[in-house]
């Protein structure tokens, strides 16, 4: 069996979602795929179609809401927003993320400075 | 501390919030698995806008239409994929994958109706004649008795050496007034002890008399098996002395038909046998029934009486008591049995003229109800279980088949990411699908042959009116299928996940042979097969040839076209001798009168009744043997007995109409009395000393067997009716042809002479007789259709994998004939493989059978468990079938044009 890869892409796509659906309010699917790619700065080779389960499993969990609605372009899309536990939840896992980014920032550098 | 306060808040928050979440995950699964197909339709929507937002933009940025189509689904990455790993995460996977191989395995199997419906069959045949015969033992064996304590309970017996058997050989007999009380106050093991008689009351308040059940019941047998009446009260001990008033309980049928159920019957008069009794009480419906019927020798019982005991001058001698008892808390059958063992042979030293060789014996209640039933019963379900083995083999080749035939799909399915368990899985469920059709289709079956089933149960059976499939049947059936799916199913579809991927692949365009391990798997599923097959076709051979013979064996008298019934003469009216045999000189006359009647006579009791009459005899002169019993069947007989009858006089005569009251006692005598007794002289002229009287041996005639065709020679003694009368008697009336026509006749003219005369226990002799055999025949026929079952299932799978193996080969045949062989040896090579199989199995199954075999030693007559002509005979019956079953299959193959068969692949 190869090592299961989709589990960490799945926990940071998690939040990179949430965090999209934060910054600018409800958005569909593709939006979401095209918000992530430009921030990463088209960096992160994502398969758009992972989107699709991650936003299923957050939903699941109750931390984003989907109803249908219209697209720019008038098409029937499922448009998501961040629910409360949402919210929530994105504020723990951001300052977790920070503290490990930190950690994991100041390890790197103590190692350049030794090296 | 506050922070520590703080930091349990936030890990409970944390909890709780964790603990949402999971519950809100597992609802969302629940909802989506409800509603997965609209789940499926939104996400082939939202992928499609997706698909469409994407291509819009690409298009906007400059590409081609088709250049922008595939860029957008480029970026998607894989549709398929993308819709697959939703499915996991929307729903529970195990359901939704157990939903998708339910789905395949109900196409798959009806795509092949074929395959499906022999499967089902099979397994149908198989579970539901073990659901038949369970439901039997269920109901007859493994329901408690509906008694207090049950394991506690015993029935007790007198045992006393066979007459005229060998020696060692013991019979039990009804136990004596005097044992009875004996039993009573010097076993201390025993707590109360009850005595039972059953007898027929003559109920006169209805329409017309009427012949009851009755038992007579000593006052502490309701509480001993912890029963008490429905209504009313039980028997008070001071009822059972001889001269209180007399008081009846009612069974509760003849309460619902006497008195339509209504509760003010008690303290009523009832008149039976022309004495009035007082109705005290109302036994609860399943008591008395067919239900306890083993607790009394005869059918069910529906009145109930004190019965009179009086200690004092208690016979010795006269045995007609059943005897039950509770043990004491701390004892057991063997301390019982013990102390009425010394008991026994302190009553031989003080009483020998009685008790020479009598002895005592302690059964436990079960034993004593369900003793001659239970072999029987084992016996039919270890022959079904081994049918439903048969029928798994069966399936399970079946389905090895299908896995071959089926590897190149597999091997696809395998090639395109399913993993080895899911593969399994997926065979596995395909194999309880089968199952469960196949127990549901047993279960209509067994459903639909109960009836027929109970119908050619043998009368004797105790709680045969319970049989049914109830709640206990339905969960043991369930447990087979599921214990046979998985013997079936397992292996398969371990084998059949067990795809080499290459290798069949590349075999794909040819049929592959399957490889030389799994047919040498379904050569040994045939050869245990027919291995099993010969052990039950063995069984039953064994017993068609016992029974056979047991059917065969002459009775010593004809029975065909003799009606007999039981006439029963009021005591009041009929009290002394005279009146007796007046009343039975004038009835033959009345009978003799009717046209269609060839002969009649009257004979207590009549052979093959539900009892038989001993009696105690003395040869004046000739030295008694320490401990010998000289004891005889003995009959009452009317003048014509032997000759209506067709029983052969062989030396002196039969009774006449002078062997009256008055005039010199006689008796006739059977032949191995007559051997035995004067052995090298002529008995005629010899006393014979029964009870105070002593009789002249006048004639002898031919043995005739009294109650069971298996028996051994009996000593029998005749006496005449018109000099030693008795009250009830059997009338046996020969008809030219069809007896029962001769029924309307017999009633009226018994009604001219007395109206209130009750006639009861009406049948043909011919019934009598094979009723006897009921059980032998009953053990025969299932076993004989279970073994033919077996033959047809094990013919059907050699046929299946001969079939199968001439298709696989059909191309190597095709070559062979090209090079020249001829269709002989074409044949020769088919058949002869299928030959080993089968005589692989023939060399096994005998094996087994020799075995196995030895547990029906008790049910055999005349027939040796070995018997070599049966092993003979059904090997010989097996190969030939067998035989049939490949030669088919190799013909077909043998005829193949070799140009077709080069090109069929």
């Amino acid at each position: 069996m190869m090592p299961d890869k989709s589990d960490v892409l799945y926990g940071t796509l998690d939040l990179m979602v949430i965090k999209t659906l934060e910054a600018l309010g409800p958005l569909h699917g593709y939006r979401i795929a095209r918000r992530i790619e430009q921030i990463s700065g088209n960096q992160l080779a994502l398969n758009q179609g992972t989107l699709y389960p991650a936003l299923l499993k957050l939903e699941q969990m109750g931390w984003i809401s989907s109803r249908w609605g219209k697209s720019e372009s008038g098409r029937r899309v499922r448009i998501y927003a961040l629910t409360r536990a949402g919210r929530n939840q994105l504020h723990q896992e951001e300052a977790q993320w920070l503290r490990a980014a930190n950690i994991v920032g100041r390890f790197l550098k103590i190692s350049e400075n030794v090296s | 501390m506050a922070a520590g306060g703080e930091h349990c808040r936030t890990l409970l928050e944390d909890l709780g919030e964790r603990l949402v979440t999971r519950l809100w995950t597992f609802l969302s699964r629940l909802w989506a698995l409800l509603r997965s197909r609209q789940m499926d339709r939104d996400l082939d929507d939202e992928i499609a806008s997706h698909l469409a937002e994407a291509e819009e933009e690409y298009i906007q940025q400059g590409f081609s239409p088709e250049d922008a189509h595939c860029a957008a689904l480029r970026s998607f990455g894989g549709v398929t994929q993308t819709k697959e790993i939703y499915r996991e995460v929307r729903s529970f996977m195990w359901l939704d994958d157990l939903r998708r191989d339910l789905r395949y395995a109900l196409r798959t199997l009806w795509r092949s109706p074929g395959f499906t419906m022999v499967a089902v069959f099979t397994l149908a045949l198989g579970i539901g004649a073990n659901a038949t015969i369970f439901s039997v033992v269920n109901a007859v064996l493994l329901e408690p008795l509906p008694y207090a304590d049950p394991a506690r309970l015993v029935a007790l017996k007198e045992t006393r050496p066979l007459a005229g058997g060998t020696t060692g050989q013991r019979v039990r007999v009804p136990v004596s007034a005097s044992s009875f009380f004996d039993w009573r106050k010097q076993a201390p093991s025993l707590e109360q002890v009850a005595a039972v008689v059953t007898l027929d009351l003559t109920y006169t308040g209805g329409t017309e008399p009427e012949q009851i059940g009755a038992a007579a019941v000593s006052a502490n047998f309701f509480p001993m098996l912890g029963v008490a009446p429905m209504l009313g009260r039980n028997f008070q001990p001071e009822e059972e002395r001889p001269n209180a008033g007399g008081v009846v309980l009612l069974g509760h049928g003849f309460w619902q038909r006497r008195f339509t159920g209504d509760p003010s019957a008690i303290g009523q008069a009832l008149t039976l046998d022309g004495r009035p009794f007082t109705i005290i009480g109302v036994m609860p419906p399943s008591f008395g029934g067919a239900g306890s019927a083993g607790l009394t020798r005869n059918a069910a019982r529906e009145l109930w009486i004190p019965l009179t005991l009086v200690e004092a001058g208690a016979s010795r001698a006269a045995n007609f008591f059943d005897v039950f008892a509770r043990l004491k808390p701390r004892a057991t059958l063997t301390t019982a049995q013990a102390e009425i063992d010394v008991i026994m042979q302190r009553l031989e030293k003080e009483f020998p003229e009685t008790n020479a060789g009598r002895g005592g014996k302690v059964l436990s209640l079960t034993e004593a109800i369900f003793g001659d039933v239970q072999s029987t019963l084992w016996l039919l379900l270890g022959a079904v279980v081994l049918v439903l083995l048969i029928a798994c083999l069966n399936v399970a080749n079946l389905l090895f088949a299908r896995a071959t035939v089926r590897s190149a799909e597999t091997a696809m399915r395998a090639a395109l990411g399913a993993s080895r368990r899911r593969l399994i899985q997926q065979f596995f469920t395909e194999s309880l699908v089968l199952t469960f059709a196949g127990c549901a289709a047993g279960l209509m079956l067994a459903w639909a042959s109960l009836q027929t089933f109970i119908s050619i149960l043998p009368s004797n059976v105790p709680r045969m009116d319970s049989v049914a499939i109830d709640g206990r049947v339905l969960a043991f059936t369930l447990l087979i299928s599921l214990l046979t799916g998985m013997t079936f199913g397992l292996a398969p579809a371990w084998q059949g996940a067990q795809t080499d991927l290459n290798a069949t692949l590349k075999a794909a365009s040819r049929s592959s042979s399957g490889g030389v391990g799994r047919t040498r798997t379904r050569n040994a599923l045939v050869v245990t097969q027919v291995a099993l097959s010969l052990v039950l076709l063995v069984g039953a051979g064994l017993l068609l040839k016992s029974f056979v013979a047991l059917r065969g064996v002459d009775p010593g008298f004809d029975p065909r076209n003799v009606i007999s019934l039981r006439v029963n003469p009021s005591r009041e009216k009929y009290g002394t001798p005279q009146t007796q045999s007046a009343y039975y000189e004038r009835l033959l006359t009345e009978v003799k009168g009717i046209p269609g009647v060839e002969s009649a006579a009257v004979v207590y009791p009549v052979p093959f009744a539900s009892f038989i009459s001993n009696q105690s005899f003395r040869v004046p002169g000739r030295p008694i043997d320490p401990g010998e019993m000289l004891s005889a069947q003995f009959n009452i007989v009317s003048p014509d007995y032997f000759g209506a009858l067709r029983i052969r006089i062989t030396q002196g005569r039969a009774f006449t109409e002078r062997d009256r009251i008055g005039s010199p006692p006689v008796a006739v005598v059977n032949e191995t009395l007559a051997q035995r007794m004067w052995p090298g002289e002529s008995p005629l002229g010899k006393r014979l000393g029964l009870g105070r009287d002593e009789s002249e041996v006048v004639g002898v005639f031919a043995d005739i067997k009294q109650r069971q065709l298996d028996s051994e020679p009996r000593l029998q003694i005749c006496v005449p009716v018109l000099q030693q009368p008795t009250r009830v008697m059997f009338l046996a009336a020969r008809g030219s042809s069809d007896a029962t026509m001769l029924l309307p006749a017999i009633r009226q003219r018994i009604a001219a002479l007395d109206a209130e005369l009750p006639l009861s226990d009406i049948a043909l002799l011919e019934e009598r007789v094979a009723g006897s055999i009921g059980k032998q025949r009953f053990a025969m026929l299932l076993l004989a259709i279970f073994a033919g079952t077996a033959l047809a299932l094990a013919v059907v799978g050699l046929y299946g994998v001969m079939s199968y193996l001439v298709a696989q080969r059909t191309r190597e045949f095709g070559i062979r004939m090209a090079l020249g062989a001829k269709l002989r040896d074409t044949l020769k090579l088919i058949v002869g493989h299928g030959m080993k199989l089968v005589l692989a199995g023939l060399v096994l199954g005998v094996a087994a059978s020799l075995a196995l075999t030895k547990v029906l030693g008790g049910m055999l007559f005349n027939v040796r468990a070995t018997d070599p002509v049966t092993f003979v005979a059904v090997c010989t019956l097996l190969a030939a079938v067998g035989a049939t079953a490949c030669y088919l299959p190799a013909r077909r193959a043998a005829k193949v044009d070799p140009l077709v068969a080069l090109r069929a692949e």
